[in-house]
């Protein structure tokens, strides 16, 4: 049984064997070099010797995850992504032929025909009605990758993933948190029931667009200095760049809280609590230093409706969506 | 005096016709009107001889979902040896599976 989280910036499976967890995890992103001759073609492909990289028939190079990224800068370009705000990219010409062929390398050939797998869906956003955004399209396009593979898959909530991966202490009663690339999505789950699940569209990516533009630097770039510098947020930094996504961080933080209280206060279908709530926070977009900390104290600061009793990091925020799906493979 | 007598006659009895022409006009209306819907609502007879009543679909949606095509990513050569890191970790998930277990039935 295998969990796959399909995130917008990275693509994470997870899987039981004996007493341990693999997981196998992929910068989701591509940068394609079209030669223009074909002595162009042989020198590029010569450079390339040791990248991750495709050839299409069409004689195009697809460099692959990091390496993208890294060619990208090395360009002054940004790096593509076959997936935008947490579903298959509309934009790009050829995001499902690259999805497809990450999907299919990370998770392999199913073990049995038939053999089950959970992966993660984002919730309808909150503040956004854009009909590109089709959490349908975007399930059957996975769900059909998959069974070519093998598999018998089916989606689940991403925060509900989340909630199933670190919520156990409290009797699965809490609210999960994934910030991930794309979007933020919430769970708030009681004795293991999802009740209320929504997302909002700005998160990591965000950051990266806004700083991008405040210092004119490309958006790999600014990913590269935000995933790689030491800075807190909240707290100054030398480096502008820096200096900007701390800033932008605080602004996203803020913009969460608040649609997290709003949505919370206003909702007809949440129930009531006995006792104050466990938050989890996941995803790559919270491992910035401070990122939990300023979380809490803008929930409180924001008005938050429900009592919390603490609000913690997940052991593992990379990969605990995923293990989240492979818990939900096996119970439901 | 005789003729304007006359002429007030002939507009009353003038009035009495065109009353009674709506009248008529409005019976043979409605009662056309009957025998189409009358007409819509007749099964065929190859439903009555198999015994099957006619029903009204309640309502009939297309499916307007995105259609999505055959994804081929054979014709892509793979020019590397291993994509994407692996990390291993102990496997605490039982007691999680568990406890889940109990809580949905």
């Amino acid at each position: 049984m295998l969990g796959l989280d399909v995130g917008t910036s990275f693509i994470i499976s997870a899987k039981e064997s004996k007493d341990k967890i693999i997981y196998k995890d992929f910068r989701d992103a591509f940068y394609v070099i079209k030669p223009s001759t074909p002595i162009a073609t042989k020198m590029i492909e010569k450079g390339l010797t040791g990248k991750v990289f495709i050839k299409d028939q069409d004689g195009s190079f697809i460099l692959l995850g990091q390496d993208a990224i890294e060619k990208a800068i090395e360009r002054n370009d940004t790096a593509k992504r076959p997936m935008y705000r947490g579903v298959v990219s509309a934009k790009e010409k050829d995001a499902k032929k690259v999805l497809a062929f990450i999907l299919k390398e990370v998770v392999g050939e199913a073990s049995e025909p038939g053999e089950k797998l959970v992966f993660c869906r984002p919730a309808q956003p909150v503040d956004q009605e854009d009909e590109d955004f089709d959490v349908g399209y975007h399930e059957d396009v996975v769900k059909s990758i998959l069974a070519e593979c093998g598999y018998d898959a089916k989606p689940i909530n991403e925060a509900e993933a989340l909630c199933y991966a670190g919520l156990e202490d409290s009797d699965y009663t809490g609210i999960g948190v994934s910030c991930g690339a794309g979007m933020t999505n919430v769970c708030v789950m009681l004795n293991g029931e999802p009740t209320v699940m929504f997302s909002t569209t700005k998160s990591g990516d965000w950051i990266d667009r806004m700083s991008a533009v405040a210092t004119g630097e490309p958006d790999s770039v600014v990913q590269a200095e935000k995933e790689q510098g030491e800075y807190k947020i909240g707290e100054p930094s030398d480096n502008v760049v820096l200096e900007a996504v701390s800033a932008y961080y605080e602004r996203l933080i803020d913009y969460t809280t608040k649609y997290l209280s709003v949505a919370l206060s206003k909702h007809k279908a949440l129930p009531k609590f006995k006792d104050p709530l466990k938050v989890v926070i996941a995803g790559g977009t919270s491992r910035a230093n401070g990122y939990v900390e300023t979380f809490e104290k803008m929930l409180q600061e924001n008005n938050f409706p429900l009592p919390v009793k603490e609000v913690v990091h997940a052991d593992d925020p990379l990969h605990a969506v995923a293990k989240g799906c492979m818990i939900a493979a096996q119970v439901l | 005096m005789i003729n304007s007598q006359i002429l007030y006659l002939l507009i009353f009895t003038n009035f009495v016709f065109f009353c009674f022409g709506m009248v008529v006009c409005f019976i043979l209306r409605s009662g056309s009107t009957n025998n189409i819907n009358d007409m819509v609502s007749i099964s065929s007879r190859k439903q009555k001889r198999n015994n099957q009543s006619v029903e009204k679909p309640e309502t009939i949606e297309i499916d307007d979902t995105k259609y999505v095509s055959k994804i081929n990513t054979n014709n892509l050569e793979k020019k590397y040896e291993s994509l994407g890191k692996t990390k291993s970790v102990e496997n605490d998930t039982a007691s999680s599976i568990n406890k889940l277990k109990n809580l949905k039935g």
